[in-house]
Parts: C-alpha cells; structure tokens; sequence
C-alpha cells in the first residue's frame, strides 16, 4: 500500500516537473511549447552519449545539453516568431516538436535503446515496514528541491521578479525596462533546466530511450497544465501531481480487463475539469480569454 | 481593425475556382503515373480533413486537435459495413448479429459513416462547445486521445489492436474527387451562410458578438458537426482506399499534417484549406523525389521518411513565421476581373483628402 503511494508520488513528481516547465513557458510567454517533450528526449540520448562520465558527469552534461538546446529553441525559432497569434504559435512549436522527433528518428534510429542510469539506486529500501525503491524516494526529493528552489527564484530574487512582472504584464514590463529578450531566454533556461531533471528521472525510472519518449509523458503535463489553471504556476504543479497520482490509482484499481483504458479515462477526467472549471482547478473562475 | 483582404468573398466564384483547381489536380496526377494517382487520392482524402478541420477551426477561432478522431470513427465505421460477413466473423467476433451481416456497397457505407460521425459528433460538441481558446483546443486533444485508446484496446470494434484487413472495395480517382467537391460545396454554403457569418464574428470578437446576441454555442455546434460530417467521410474514403486499417493510422501524425497543411495555407479562408494542401502535398512529394535520388549510407527506410518531416517541418515553421496567417493570409481566390473591378469600385471613396486640409501630414488610405 505504501509502496502504491510511493509509486503514484514519484510519477506525480515527475508531471509536476514537467508541467511546471511547461507552465513557466505558457506563463510568461503565452507560448504552448510542444516541443518541451523533445528537450526531455535531448537529455535522455545525452545520457546515452555521456555514459562513460560517472554519475556527477552526466547530471552536468545532460543539464548543459538540454539548457542549451533550449536557449537556442528560443532563439532560432520563437524570437523571430513573437508577436504571432497563439494559434499559429502553437502550430510552429508542434512542427518543431515533429521536426525534433523525426531528426532523432534520422540520427538514431526509431527503435528504443535501453540505458542503464543509476542502476543502484533501483536498490529497495525499507521504509516504515514497506520496500520501496530508493529512486522513487530521489525522484520525489528532487522534484521537491527544485520546485522550491524555483519558488524562491521567482518570489525573491530580482530576475524572478522581472520575470513575473513580465508575465502579468507584458508591455507595461517593458516600459519599466525589462529587457523582454534577457527574460524570455531566463524562462527557457529555467524550463531547460526541469526538462534535464525530469529526463534522468524518467531515464533512470524507464530506462529505455526513444524519439517519442518525452512526447508521450509531455502531453499529459501539457493536459495537468491546462487543469492546474492557466497562468498559474503552483497549480500546474499540483495538476501534474495530481494526474500522476490518478494515473497509478486508476491502474491499480482497474479490474485486468479494463487496464488499458486507463489512459482513456485520464482524459476522460480531464475533460470533465475543463468542463467544471474552463479556469483550471487553480484559475481564476472569472479568467476568460479575451481574443 | 483591418478588415480589407479579411473579408471572405462571398462571390460563388471561389468556389467554382477552387473546384476547378482540384478536378484539375485530380486529373493531372492521375494521367501522370499510377503511383501520381496514389497521390492524387490520398491528397484529395488529406483535403476532405482539412477542410473538415477549417469548418471549424477557420470559422470559430479554436484550434482542434482532435479531428482526426472523427476520421477514425468513420474510417472504422465504414470497414464494418464494407467488410464481407467471412471476414468480420474473423477479425471482429464482438460484433452485434445485424453489423455482423451488413454488407453495404461503397456509396451508401460512406453516407452511413458520415451519419455515425455526426452522431459521434454531437455527443462529444455537446458539452465541449461550452469551452473556449486552448481549454477548447486541449479537450478536443482529449476526446482524440480517447479514441485512440479505444479503438486501440477494444477488440469488438476495431479488431486486435485495432487491425482490420481484408476491406474490400475498389476506389477510383473521380470518386474521390467528387466526395472532395463535394466537401467543398459544404464548406462554402456553411461560410456564407447566416450562421457561419455569426461564427465568424464571434472569432474576432466573442465578448461582442455576444452583445449582439450570438450565442456562440449552437454555431459552434453546427459547424463542429459539419466538420465531423466531412472528417467521417474522409475517414470512410480512406477505408476504402487502403483497404486495411491501423488504429496508429489515426493519431498524431495525421493530426499534425492536416493542422500543419490548414494552418500553413491560411487558417481563416477555404482557399487557404485547399491551397495549403495541395502545396504541402506537392512539397513532401517533391522531397520524396530527391531523397530517392540521394544515397547516404546508413539511411534505413526510418529514416528517409524521417528526413521528409524534418524538411517538413522546417518548412511550415518557416512559412509562419514569414507569413503568421498563411499562404493566402485568410483571402479567398477570386477571378482577376473580378478584383479589378473590385479595385476601381473601392479607390473613389478612399482617395485622400488633399493635404491642404490636412495639417497634420497624416492622410488616410
């Protein structure tokens, strides 16, 4: 039972990882970036490449690779996009997010390749009378750290706070003399950095890597975004969490028979939250889109 | 707001150019080589999506990701009615006695799909169309995600993981392309209509258009429903034309063809439907061409599809990035004379004042 809840934190970390990354995009930038997936499959194939660096080294590389290949998303494709409608937006950071996919495809192949990352710490570990793998307990550790850390940029430091003033105001920021391009590569950065921690988490969690590997678990933070409540960042949080947790659940509850409908009824979920609540669970209720 | 060049012509010569436009394509690829007729069809079935997908994404502002699920369920439809009885007891033993039996010929299989979309249709738009911009656009994604899942999982509808062989129909190139007009003929009467225009004002201005007492809920529905209609049809036609169905078939790639085909064309006008997939079309083919040409080592079968789609997708990033509202930037065709006189009717009024009255140097028009 224990180790039921273990199981459900850990992968709702891991969705709370990723929809805060994606939320902090969509938050400041008003950007849906699908191509938040493939950041997290960049890390994944760096991990591969950096195998033979110790346990420091790959953490240090991956978290440079994937920075970086989000600061020069931001810079090649969605700085000479701004100012466009979030429709047509959206579109380009879906044909990114293919594009992305399909190179991966090209360099190395649409078969998965299995990695083995930081195989001892699959080791269980025996807490309050339940064995429960000491990866689980890191995951939800490190989820934590950062999700605080990134608290605590935003409300204390004075980058955290050009970056939330960008974010509810973006013209007036700019009058003020926020310097939008400093800001925007600051939130790429930061989302690139959670990108990289939730891909050692979900590399070492899975250990297997594909094209499509950060595709599938982004759409669900993508989903857990929209349900935590647009705009709102502790909610994404919670919404990843929260959708994590459900996932686990629903497995366990379901009668065999009924087990792979569970995605089907995740979303079923979600579409009756939006139903409820259009504003997301942490939304403003008042909050309408103004075309 | 600027609406010269964003008000859709309202003339029925767009449509008849546009019409004109794809009975030439579907004749032109179809004389060419049979692997061009391949191609032909396929656009064409590709163009029936799309224009289901502008139905309702051109006419109400909200993008849907979720339109291929309408052609899925009239792809999976029409294969139950099409298959012969043998095959069905064999793939799909879960089929109700009367499916089990019914054996219908290609025509009225499709209408029959079409009716099933719909129903689908307004089950899943009834509640959805309460919402708007991206919780919209995520649910749409949802109810996509669903089928998916199920007609991956459930054996009695879709088959073994959603396999199904053995359809048995033959497909011609005019029959696709009547279907395709046909489409188009649907497009145009709902977007000149009374309720597409109210649709249309809604998408610029929802808070305004409800002033006016456009309650955006029934449009909406309407449309959604006719672009369901068009996206079932689709999906029957290509039943017939590939003859066995996958359920992988309908999901995120497709999603991203059409919706990158619709948007990179011109999201807000018919033609930009057809434009944009037609040229998306001819340019994923045209890299097929010299990529056959190229030899790298190494390349397995992946990765030359791979390579398409990356150039794919640097192309359409491309393009909207140069042109945010597509190819036609939301402008219908029209015939030349058409826009000379539409020119010389229009310069009289807008002709600057003489700028002695104007001290502030500004001028207008």
């Amino acid at each position: 039972m224990i180790q039921d809840m273990f199981d459900a934190a850990s992968l709702g970390s891991l969705y709370a990882l990723m929809a805060l990354g994606i939320a902090l995009i969509f938050g400041v930038m008003g950007l849906v970036n699908f191509a938040y997936g493939e950041l997290i499959m960049i890390g994944g194939y760096t991990v591969l490449v950096a195998m033979g660096a110790g346990g420091l080294g790959i953490v240090l590389t991956t978290v440079l690779t994937v920075t970086s290949a989000a600061l020069l998303m931001e810079r090649l494709v969605f700085r000479p996009a701004r100012g466009v409608d979030p429709a047509t937006l959206m579109v380009i950071s879906f044909a990114l997010s293919i594009g992305l996919q399909s190179l991966a495809i090209v360099i190395a192949g649409a078969r998965p390749k299995s990695v083995n990352l930081f195989g001892s710490l699959t080791h269980p570990v025996q807490v309050a009378g339940a064995r429960i793998g000491v990866l689980d307990i890191t995951s939800i550790g490190l989820a934590a750290v950062l999700v605080t850390g990134l608290t605590l940029f935003l409300k204390r430091t004075v980058p955290g706070l050009r970056l939330r003033a960008t974010a509810e105001d973006f013209t007036m920021s700019r009058l003020l003399g926020v310097r939008a391009n400093a800001v925007f590569a600051t939130v790429f950065a930061l989302s690139g950095v959670l990108a990289a921690a939730a891909a050692l988490i979900l590399t070492a969690q899975t250990g297997a890597l594909s094209p499509s590997m950060g595709s599938q678990p982004v759409l669900v933070a993508f989903v857990a975004t929209v349900i935590g409540g647009v705009g709102s960042l502790a909610g994404a949080a919670i919404g990843g969490f929260l959708l994590g947790v459900v996932s686990v659940l629903l497995q366990l509850v379901f009668p065999v028979g009924l087990q792979p409908y569970t995605e089907a009824f995740v979303y079923a979920i979600v579409i009756a939250v939006l139903l409820l609540r259009p504003g997301g669970l942490f939304g403003s209720r008042h909050l309408e889109e103004r075309a | 707001m600027n609406v010269r060049g964003r008000r859709p012509s309202t003339g029925i010569t767009t449509l008849i150019v546009l019409a004109a436009i794809i009975v030439a394509w579907a004749l032109i690829l179809s004389s060419v080589s049979a692997y061009l007729t391949q191609v032909a069809i396929t656009s064409l079935i590709n163009l029936m999506i799309v224009t289901g997908l502008y139905t309702f994404t051109g006419n109400s502002g909200v993008i849907s990701f979720g339109h291929v699920s309408f052609v899925a369920v009239g792809a999976y439809a029409a294969a139950i009615l099409i298959m012969p009885a043998v095959s069905k007891e064999m793939l799909l033993p879960g089929l109700p006695g009367f499916l089990q039996d019914a054996h219908l010929a290609a025509l009225p299989a499709t209408g029959a799909a079409i009716v099933i979309a719909c129903c689908f249709a307004v089950l899943v738009g009834a509640p959805l169309m309460r919402l708007s911009g991206v919780a919209a656009s995520i649910a749409s994604f949802a109810v996509l995600m669903i089928i998916s899942v199920v007609l991956t999982n459930d054996p009695a509808l879709s088959g073994d993981g959603g396999v199904l062989t053995g359809i048995t129909d033959t497909i011609s190139v005019p029959f696709v392309a009547a279907w395709a007009v046909a489409g188009l003929c649907a497009a145009y009467a709902f977007q000149t209509s009374r309720v597409g225009v109210r649709l249309r004002a809604s998408r610029e201005d929802p808070f305004a258009a409800r002033g006016l007492g456009i309650g955006i809920y029934s449009e909406r529905l309407l449309a959604w429903v006719i672009s369901a209609a068009l996206a079932g049809a689709a999906g029957a036609l290509d039943a017939q034309y590939l003859g066995a169905l996958s359920a992988t078939d309908f999901w995120l790639p497709l999603t991203f063809l059409t919706l990158a085909m619709l948007v990179t064309g011109g999201m807000r006008s018919l033609t930009g439907a057809v434009i944009g997939t037609l040229a998306v079309t001819a340019a994923t083919e045209g890299l097929n061409q010299i990529e056959t040409g190229i030899k790298i080592a190494g390349l397995t079968i992946g990765g030359r599809q791979g390579l398409a789609n990356v150039a794919l997708a640097i192309a359409t990033i491309v393009v909207l990035i140069r042109w945010p509202a597509g190819l036609t930037g939301g402008r219908e065709i029209t015939l030349p004379r058409q826009i000379r006189a539409r020119r010389s009717r229009h310069q009289e009024p807008t002709r600057p004042a003489p700028a002695a009255l104007d001290p502030s140097g500004s001028g207008q028009g």
